[in-house]
This record gives structure tokens, sequence and C-alpha cells, in this order.
């Protein structure tokens, strides 16, 4: 085994025979430069307005007679050249004044202590992995030594994206409130402008604004929000499926001006080269600073202090320029997305310490009956709730509040039918019975959160129910489609079983491509024997008639399920012709006198799962 | 991991560098702070001294005072040069706005004013209680309603409602159309919308709230350029200033970002005031009042960027759709007690006879009828007028054809009447309310007729969209029983495409024999088609068309009396209106049911019993009132 000390770099290198050649020794034309002479010469010719002057004033000082007659054309001459500096300064001034009033960033800027935000980490619920980056960014941002002697640098650029409601410009409230630093906000419409230099001129000005609140302060945060409409990839936006289509609609002319696409183009150049911080060593004070290393002290200057920190935010990630995107520029992307089932019932429990309620809300309760929502999404609910229990003449809100606010909120205003027929009200009711006998025939890890015949936005009726506790690996089971199905067809197994087989209806359209789409995700997944990649026409009209086969015999056993439990679903529909409305402690109810039990909300399918002691009581209406 | 676990890691002093000073904290030591303070002072200091220094000599003054004047000329020379731009922008960035003040008197609509959708007006109640600031609902954690989205299709009183809310909240109310926030140069756009809500926050503060509007949001709203709109149905989003997308993106960022309430905590004043709470006080501030409630309007709700619609912006989606049977009948109450008419208009009927219609619809239609009785010599209007101002409204201008070929005119009276005996056979709970052989606007004769009852189409069962289907071929079938099948005209056009989408619903619905678990969803709104139907549904919509043409012409030949007369009557009149049909169809035993309206699942007849149709004296417009 060999010793790692004993390794000998050079060893394997192969020797190179460095060759002279005769040539080598004559003088360049750039030797030849650096001659005595050359350099006056070139000393002379570069300061030779310098020289003129110094002579003069001196030739002036020794002779008084020239002093007199210089002092005669100086007096003749300054105020002449005063006016004409004079109209030079007004058009530079003119057109100086214009680029500044144009090149106004529209910053909001947040000073540290002044806290106006007031958002800070604790406020930041239901991702903690998000958190804990948000926690490591911020730490070294303030500037760890250690970390930057260990050869670390802070982040320089950081990308939020996700779909909107997530939380984005509030994780990057909170960033700011946490390391106490200036803020910069700026939407990134607010850099477009209309004349072609001006964008960039903004987006220079902000960042010098940051690089000098960063020299006062440590540090500084830009936060360019829509950060795709300064960022988006050139052309991308005119890139189109529907050729028939003209391009080109707009009959406004292109005149003057740079237009969009350019003056977007030097945006983003711009924005490109301050966030990788080059500006910062060119210029008159970088030129003089690096004189003064390099003659006086004699060593290398130190590397200018990066901390400003670009966070960008966008939902639109695939729109962004490719070179925003690499390291040195927006360094770290974090996709903040919708939060977990544990996440949700964190931010529940952040919001409802400050809304009043009663015990009946219990978080974890919601936060399963509300998958894919994001904070945003919880926050109006809940506030949409409480309007709910004001005008209900409470002024604290129950779980029955929630229930009404949420399908509001999903499916749209709630408009009871009022000139139904009975047959047709009794048709409703079939088809949304069946549905919630299926779910707790097929899909016993369900909870049915609500059954309706009242019209609520394009529905008119709907059964909503999910699953008692999230788990993301039942979607790729047969077994679990295959129920999906069978609950999806349950609509129309029920008009033909309660009603008969004159009275199916066309309320089964959303339903069928459900079921559509679903025996589609199978057959791509192979699931019916033969895959039909191929496009073979026997094997594509073999998955066709499997496909067939499967949605008929989903109906026919529904159908037969349905025959079964006639009692149930008499009894059901009866209930909610009767009420119109079941929720889910109502349904729970209902389905424990047929010995069809309901599922307990947990927060995970482990054994040690955590249960909920109590479920909510609703009042009856 | 937990959350918990994960916090506790996170404390500081976990790691041995966390207890070491970081940059931040160096720069927050007493003398950078001082340094800093010294920085921000350094002015207003030396401007101070120099001021008082004057005050105290009478020579430094009678110094300071040119210096002064001088730097006070070249200011004013600056200031000119600076107005000139702003008063460009301001120019450019006015908005072009409608301002209604509470207390002018300018508003008028309130809440009284909106009929017909009961559970719209509750929500907007309820909405402009709390943004007038409810005490208890703010106290209880809640907080007023930021945005407001009202979509629905044209004309069904998106702005009515808008305006209703403004004036009975009685605060400030901007008004403006959302095309007008494009302008021509890249930055104007997003610049109005800024003014827009400083405008909108000003007022707010002294009334307690203001309300913009933002109509047809859709115009600046749209998913902007990018990956985004793969689906290639919105127009193309191009436009070098600001026209279409580009511009409009920058206004759409702009509105995103004033919605969220960001832009009116910042600048000194809000430090200012965090500085007070803070050291003063030592309490948290309290959230800034955010009382601007936009309300936005559209009819495109799907092309506009989901990040409007996200809670925080606009966080209520009402949807406004064409109200039902009593809300039609409210809102046509509400109209006639506007205009002028006689006995015979009853807003019952009336309602049961424009299904489908939204307020602008019945409001035009009533204005139209107005203008008919005005050129028949009188001031009010009757039903006859509404029964002709409806056709043109809905179909088009009414131009007879002067010189029809006589078989022409009998085929097309045949195919009329052949539809009509086909209602009283298959569809006995319509009514008809006209038929007529008279051309109006591209159709050449047409039957009118609709349901009794208000029916949604969700709801019909088997039979009864195979009788609708019957009616549809009706005409078809008319025309070769009684014509010869060499007789068929191309008529039958609009009528069979809208019996074939309405077979292809069904064979998708599963219908018939073949669920079609492999058709591809799409329905072509141009064709009236479903597009991708599988082979077997194809053949089992064709089986059931052919089915029941026959059906539909076994019923005819045995109703082959009553299609004959009609045809005379028609060859003879032209057209028929309601009262004419109907007591056509009694001498054969087909009787019309009446108007209805159900409640609680019981039918009630809504013709009030002295009022009937056929007790008008006038007659009606064309001839027939000697049968």
């Amino acid at each position: 085994m060999s010793n790692l000390t004993n390794y000998d770099p050079n060893k394997n290198k192969p020797r190179v025979q460095r060759r002279r050649y005769e040539w080598e020794s004559e003088t360049t034309l750039v030797d030849e430069r650096k001659k005595l002479k050359n350099r006056i010469l070139s000393f002379v010719m570069d300061n030779k307005l310098r020289l003129i002057l110094l002579t003069i004033i001196i030739v002036a000082l020794l002779d008084a007679e020239i002093m007199r007659g210089l002092l005669d054309f100086l007096g003749f001459a300054i105020p002449f050249l005063g006016r004409i500096a004079f109209y030079f300064i007004f058009i530079i001034g003119q057109f100086g004044l214009m680029f500044w009033f144009l090149g106004r960033a529209r910053t909001y800027t947040i000073w540290p202590g002044a806290d106006s935000q007031g958002v800070s980490f604790k406020d930041y619920r239901g991702q903690p992995e998000l958190l804990e980056q948000a926690r490591q960014i911020v730490t070294l941002l303030r500037g760890v030594r250690a970390f930057e002697q260990a050869g670390g640098e802070p982040l320089n650029g950081l990308l939020l994206e996700g779909p909107p409601g997530t939380g984005k410009t509030w994780l990057a409230k909170a960033i700011s409130t946490e390391a106490g630093v200036p803020f910069f906000y700026i939407d990134g419409s607010g850099m477009q402008s209309m004349f072609f230099g001006i964008a960039p001129l903004k987006v220079m000005n902000l960042y010098r604004k940051a690089r000098n609140a960063a020299k006062e302060y440590g540090a500084a945060i830009i936060f360019i929000d829509e950060v795709d409409s300064v960022g988006s990839r050139g052309g991308v936006a005119q890139k189109r499926e529907n050729f028939e289509e003209p391009l080109v609609k707009s009959s406004r002319l292109p005149i003057m001006f740079g237009g969009m696409n350019g003056a977007n183009v030097g945006l983003l150049s711009t924005l490109l080269v301050e966030m990788s911080g080059f500006s910062q060593e060119h210029g008159y004070w970088a030129r003089k600073r690096a004189w003064w290393y390099k003659n006086i002290l004699r060593r290398k200057p130190p590397k200018p202090k990066k901390r400003v920190l670009t966070i960008g935010a966008t939902n639109r990630i695939q729109a962004l320029d490719a070179a925003l995107l690499r390291p040195g520029r927006f360094d770290k992307k974090i996709r903040v997305d919708a939060p977990d089932l544990e996440g949700r019932r964190d931010i529940f429990e952040y919001y409802l310490t400050k809304m009043s309620h009663d015990d009946s809300m219990d978080p974890l309760v919601l936060a399963v009956e509300t998958p894919f929502y994001t904070p945003a999404d919880i926050k109006y609910l809940l506030n949409e709730a409480l309007r709910y229990a004001l005008f209900d003449g409470r002024t604290y809100m129950t779980y029955r509040d929630f229930k009404l606010a949420q399908p509001e909120h999903e499916a749209g205003l709630r408009t009871p039918i009022k000139n139904l027929t009975r047959e047709a009200k009794y048709r409703l009711a079939a088809h949304e019975a069946a549905h919630a006998i299926a779910i707790r025939l097929y899909n016993p890890d369900y909870r049915i959160s609500r059954i309706t015949i009242i019209q609520q936005g394009f529905a008119l009726g709907h059964v909503s129910s999910m699953p008692a506790t999230e788990n993301f690996m039942r979607l790729t089971n047969y077994e679990w489609l295959h129920n999906r199905l069978r609950v999806a067809v349950a609509g129309k197994a029920g008009e033909m079983e309660f009603g008969g087989p004159e009275e199916q209806t066309l309320g089964v359209g959303g339903d069928f491509a459900n079921i559509r789409y679903v025996l589609n995700q199978m057959a791509n997944a192979g699931m019916f024997g033969p895959l039909g990649a191929t496009g073979e026409p026997e094997t594509i009209k073999e998955i066709r008639e499997m496909m067939e086969e499967t949605f008929l015999m989903a109906l026919d056993e529904v159908r037969i399920a349905l025959r079964l439990h006639r009692e149930m679903g008499d009894h059901l529909i009866e209930l909610l012709l009767e009420k119109e409305e079941l929720l889910a402690d109502e349904v729970e109810a209902f389905f424990d006198q047929y010995g069809l039990h309901t599922p307990k909300p947990q927060l995970s399918s482990g054994s040690n799962a955590e249960k909920v002691a109590h479920m909510p009581a609703a009042s009856a209406r | 991991m937990s959350l918990k676990e994960i916090e506790t890691t996170q404390t500081p002093g976990q790691f041995h560098w966390q207890n070491e000073e970081s940059d931040v904290d160096r720069h927050n030591r007493p003398a950078a702070r001082a340094r800093r303070m010294a920085k921000r002072l350094i002015i207003p200091v030396i401007v101070i001294s120099i001021l008082m220094a004057a005050l105290l000599s009478a020579e430094f003054m009678a110094w300071l005072i040119p210096i002064v004047l001088t730097v006070g000329q070249v200011l004013l020379l600056v200031s000119a040069f600076m107005l000139q731009f702003v008063f460009i922008f301001w120019f450019l960035a006015r908005t072009r706005t409608y301002t209604i003040m509470p207390d002018t008197g300018a508003e008028g609509i309130n809440f009284d004013d909106y009929r017909g959708q009961p559970e719209i007006l509750e929500q907007a109640q309820q909405i402009v209680t709390l943004l007038r600031g409810v005490k208890a609902f703010e106290g209880a954690g809640g907080e007023p309603l930021t945005g407001l989205l009202l979509e629905g299709p044209p004309g069904t009183g998106k702005t009515w409602l808008a305006q209703a809310i403004s004036t009975e909240a009685g605060v400030p109310f901007y008004y403006m159309d959302a095309s007008g926030l494009q302008a021509m140069f890249i930055g104007v756009g997003p610049m109005k919308v800024m003014g827009l809500f400083r405008k909108a926050r000003k007022m707010a503060k002294r009334y307690g709230a203001s309300v913009i509007f933002l109509d047809e949001i859709d115009a600046v709203g749209s998913r902007g350029g990018g990956v985004a709109q793969v689906g290639g149905s919105e127009e193309p989003q191009d436009g070098m200033f600001g026209g279409g997308g580009s511009g409009g993106m920058g206004v759409l960022s702009t509105l995103l970002v004033e919605m969220d309430g960001f832009s009116q905590e910042h600048g000194w004043r809000a430090s200012l005031r965090a500085f007070w709470y803070k050291k003063i006080l030592r309490r948290k501030p309290p959230k800034p009042e955010r009382r601007v409630l936009v309300i936005g309007a559209t009819n495109r709700i799907g092309a506009l960027d989901p990040a409007l619609l996200r809670p925080g912006r606009f966080d209520k989606k009402i949807r406004v759709d064409v109200p039902d049977m009593e809300g039609r009948r409210e809102i046509l109450e509400y109209y006639l007690e506007k205009y002028a008419h006689d006995e015979t208009l009853n807003p019952n009927i009336l309602a049961s006879e424009t299904p489908g219609y939204s307020p602008a619809d019945l409001k035009y239609l009533l204005n139209e009828a107005l203008r008919y009785a005005f050129f028949e010599g009188r001031t009010v209007i009757g039903y006859k007028d509404f029964m002709r101002a409806q056709p043109e409204h809905e179909m088009g201008l009414r131009s007879p054809i002067k010189h029809m070929a006589p078989e022409a005119k009998r085929r097309l009276a045949y195919y009329q009447a052949g539809k009509a005996v086909a209602i009283r056979l298959f569809l006995p709970h319509h009514r008809i309310s006209r038929i007529t052989i008279v051309r109006q606007g591209l159709k050449f004769g047409h039957v009118w007729h609709y349901s009794a009852q208000e029916s949604y189409q969700g709801l019909q069962t088997k039979p009864e969209l195979l009788n609708r289907v019957r009616v549809g071929i009706a005409g078809k079938a008319a025309e070769i029983e009684f014509c010869g099948t060499h007789n068929q005209s191309v008529l039958v056009g609009e009528d069979l495409s809208k019996v074939v989408g309405l077979l292809g619903a069904m064979a998708d619905a599963g219908m018939f024999e073949t669920m079609g678990a492999t058709a591809t969803l799409g329905f072509d709104m141009t064709r009236g088609v479903y597009r991708r139907q599988t082979p077997e549904q194809q053949h089992a919509v064709e089986a059931v068309y052919q089915r029941t043409l026959k059906e539909t012409r076994k019923a005819l030949r045995e109703h082959r009396d009553v299609v004959d007369a009609l045809v005379e009557l028609l060859m003879v009149h032209e057209e028929l209106l309601a009262d004419e049909v109907r007591e056509f169809f009694d001498q054969y035993g087909l009787f019309t049911p009446d108007p209805t309206i159900i409640r609680d699942g019981e039918e009630y007849n809504i013709l009030p019993p002295s009022t009937s149709l056929d007790k008008d004296p006038d007659g009606l417009p064309i001839g027939l009132s000697g049968d």
C-alpha cells in the first residue's frame, strides 16, 4: 500500500526540453518602447496639457510683463468661456436631469431597525427544510469569519421559485428582518423603462445604493420580485404552437426608443454584470485603490467584499435566461412549493393563534382537508370562515364556518337552485349518494368531508373526499387507480340503479372525463398488458378493447354493489333530499350505522401515528 | 426530523463560530452607529450652523445673501428642467379614470338597484360591511378584503355590482378601463397604476376606504409571454412598445405589487412611525390599514395570470352569471317600474320566455320594445312589442322575402310545421311562442319554443334528451315525409349540427352501448361535435340518429292532418304567435302548458287567473285576429 506522503507529484511528468532559438535574444517592439528615450517621450505626450500650463505659469511668475498680458487676456476670455461653459452645462444638465429622473429605480428600502415588515423566521411556518436553508444563508450573509477563512464565500444570489401564493415574498421579508441589514425591494417591471439605456442605469443605481449600504451595515439584500419580467429569455415569448395565427397583430410600429427587446437585453446583461460583482473592480476609485496597493503597499489588493445578496422571486423559472441561473449569479435555487400535511398543520396553528376560534377547529383535521393548499390559501380561507362567523352573529369561527367557506373558495358561489323538480332533485341526490357509498366501499382510507346537492359554482352537487393521511406511494398502485375508476363511475351507476336505466343524465361529463384520463394513464403505464408504444394496429386495438372492458366492468361492479346496498342508498338519498348537505360528522355518523367506519385523520401511516383525540362536532343546520 | 428538532438544532451557540461577532454585528457597534448618525446629520448641522451664524452676525448675513440668491437661481433653473419632464410624464401617465366621490349625488346605484341574484348580493353586502371597518371582525383577527374579481359573461352586471358596492360603502370609487392602463411607452403603464393606487390610498386615508374598479382586467392581467402560454389559445403577446404583452406585463407586475400592499410600508414616514412605536411606545406597530378594495371584472378568467388570482391579490372570485328565471323576473319588475307599459306585459311570462338572458339583454329588449311601441303611436310597451323586439335581438333584422317560389315557401312551411308538431308531440312541457316563415336575420323561418319551467341540461334524462333529438330532426323528417326524399333542403344545417352535438354528448356520457373509454375529450364549439369519438361511439350515434329519424317520420305521418292544416295556416299568415299556435293545437287535443315555476318540488302556475294572453284587444301585428 503506497503512502501518500511518499507521493512525488513530479514523478510521472514528462520532461519537456525547452528549445532556444537564435532570434529570441533580439529586442522586440515592446522592449524598444521601454527605452528611456521613448519613456520620456510618452510621458510628455501623456501630460502635454499639464506641461504647457505649467510652463505658462512659470514664465508668468518670472516676468511681470507677461503676467499682466496674461491677466488681461484672462479677464477677457473667462467670461466668454464661462458663457460657453454655461450653455454646455445647460444642455448636458438637461440630459443629466432627464436621465436622473428616468433612472430612478422604484425601490422600497427597509432599513434595519425600522422593523416595519415585522416578519421574522418565527412567522415562517410549514416548510422546515426551507427555513433551515434560509437560516444558514442569513447567518453566512452576516459575515462569519470562520467560514470566510475556510475559503467560503457568502451567497451571491438566491432564486425563489414556485407557484404563486407559496410565500416567496414572505420568506424574503423574513430573511431581511433576521439578517438585520438594509433591504431593497424592487419589482421586476419597475426596471423597465421607456428609453434605451435607462433600464441598465436603474440597475446600476440600485446596486450602487445597495453597495453603499452594505459598506455601512456590513451587508445588504436586493429583492427582485417577479424577476422573469426582466430576465426572460429573449424570443421565448414569440415561440408559438399555433402557426395558423399571424404572429404580429399589433399595428404599433417599433419607431425609435430602443423598443422592448433591445432595452430588455441591456437590462439583463447589466443585471448579470452587477450580480457577478465585476463592476466593483473598475472606475476611478478602484484604479486609485489598485495603485495604492501595488505601488505603496506592494501587495495584492484584498478581494472586494461582495456582501450584496440578490434574491429573485419568480413563478416562471423556465422563462428565465440560462445566464441568470448559472452559479455566480443566482447561485442557489430554492423551490418554494405548497406545504405538505405537517406543514399545513403548522401553518393552521400559526394563524389560529391570531384569529379567534372555538375548539372545534383542529389544525390537523383542517390540514387533512386542505390538500395542496398554499399558505396564502389557508390564510384567506380562515379569513373567509371568520366572515361567515361574523355574519352568523359570532366573533369566533367554528369548523362549520370553515366548511362553508372552503367550497366557496374551491368551486365558487353557493347558489341553490330554487326551481328544481322533485325528480331532478332525486336524480341529483342518487348520483351524489352513489359516489359517497363508493368512496366508503372502495376507498376506505378516505374521509368524506361533505356531500351536497346544493349548486356551487358550476357543480350542481358534489362529494368532497380526501385521504385521511398523506401517502404518496398509493399513486402508483393499480388497485388504487381501479378504485378511483369505481368511485368516478359510481355517479352513473347510482342514476341507473336508484332511478332506472332511463334516468341517465349528462351530469356525468366531469366524472367520465376523469375516468378517461385515468384509463389513459393506466394504458400508458402498461397496466393493460401491451404497451403499444410501437403503434401496431392490433396492439392498439387490444388496448382499446381492454380499456373499454375495464370501464364497463367497473360500471357493472359498482351497479351490483349499489344493488346490494340498496337500503343504505335509499336511506342516504332520503337524508340528502331532506338536508341537502351533509358535513363530515353527519356523513360519518350515517355510515357508522352500516358498519362502514371512517378513518381518523393522522399525520403518518406508521405505527406510532398521532391520532386525533376528538373530532369536531358541527352544530345542526 | 420534526420541526421542533430542527428549531432546537438551530439555536445560536451550537457551533463554536456562532458566538463570534459577524460583520453585520461589527457594523452595529456603537462607534459604527455613531459614524452613521454623524454622516446622516452632517448636512443639517452645517446648514443650521450657517443660519445661526448669519443670524448672529450682520456682516456674515450680508455676505451670505448673494450666495444664497445665486444658488437659488441655479436651483430654480434646475427645477425648471425637471418640471419639463414631470409635466411630460404627468401628461402621459394621466389615467383615464372616472372618480365618483361619496355624498356628491353622482352615485345613485345602490343595492336596491341590484336585482336578480340574491346570493351575490349577500356576498356584496358582507364585503361592504367589512370594508367599512368592523371592529369586532378585525379584533378577531380578520382582515377586510383587498381584491374581488367578478367574472362572468358580458352584460351580467359586473360593473353595476361594483358601482353598487361603492355607493353602499360610501367611499370614493375609481373606475378605470384596464385597456387605458396600456401605454405607448414602456414604463408609463406601471406609472399609471402607481398613480391610481396612490390616489386611492390618499382617499382611503381621508374617507376610511376606497374602491378601485378595473374593468376588463384581462387586458393587462393576461398571462405574459414566455413558456406559460404553450396552449397557444391566447392572442400573440408581441408589441414593441407596451402594446400587447410586453408593456402589459410591466403593468401586471406593478399591479401585483401594488395589490400586495408592499409599497405602502416604505419611505421615511414608515420608518419614523416604526421608530416611534419601537423606541418610544415599545410595542409592535399596528398593521397599516389596507382599505383599498380592488375590484376587477373580466369575462375571460382563463386568460388571467395565476399570480393575479392567488389569495393576497384577488382573494375572492365571484362568478356573475346570467340570472335564473326568478332573477329575471325581479330584474324585469325593476325595469318595468321605469318603463311605461300596459298590463299585458307580465314579468312572470317575460321571464319564462327569456332563458339565458343577461340583465343587459333584458334592459335592451325593453328599450327596443318601447321603440316599437313609439313608432306605432303608443307611449307604453305592450306584450306584442316585446314579442317583436325579441327575435330581432336574437336573430337580426326581419327581412321578408317578397319573391319566393310557392314550392320553396311550401317546403319551408312544412319544415317549420313539422318541427312545431314534433314539439307538441315529444316535448309536451314546452311552450311555442312563435312559428314563422318570415326571414329574420340569417334564418328563413323558425319555431320559437322553450320549456314551461326552467330546466337544467345536466339533469335531463335520456328519454328527454332523445326527444330533443327528435324535435331537432323533425324539420328534416317533415321535408322527407311530405315533400319527398328528393326535395330535402340544406336548411337543416344548424338544426342538425345541434343534434349531432347533443348525440355526441350523450355518447360521451355512456348512454349508448359503448362507454367510449378511449374517446378524447374536446368539444369543438364551432362545429358542435366531439372531435375524437371512438368508432363505436360514431356507430352508436349514427344508429340512434337513423332510429330517431324513422320514429319522427312515423309520428309525423300519423299526424299528417295536423301538419297539413298548420302548413295551410302558415302559407296564409306566414307567422303565428303564441296564442294562435295554442288555439290551433288545442283543436287537435295537443294542449300547451301554462308557464310554471317550481318551489320545493311543487309546480305553481305563474299566470295570474285574470291575465290571459288571448285577451289582447288590439290583436297581433300580422293578421289572424279573425281566427
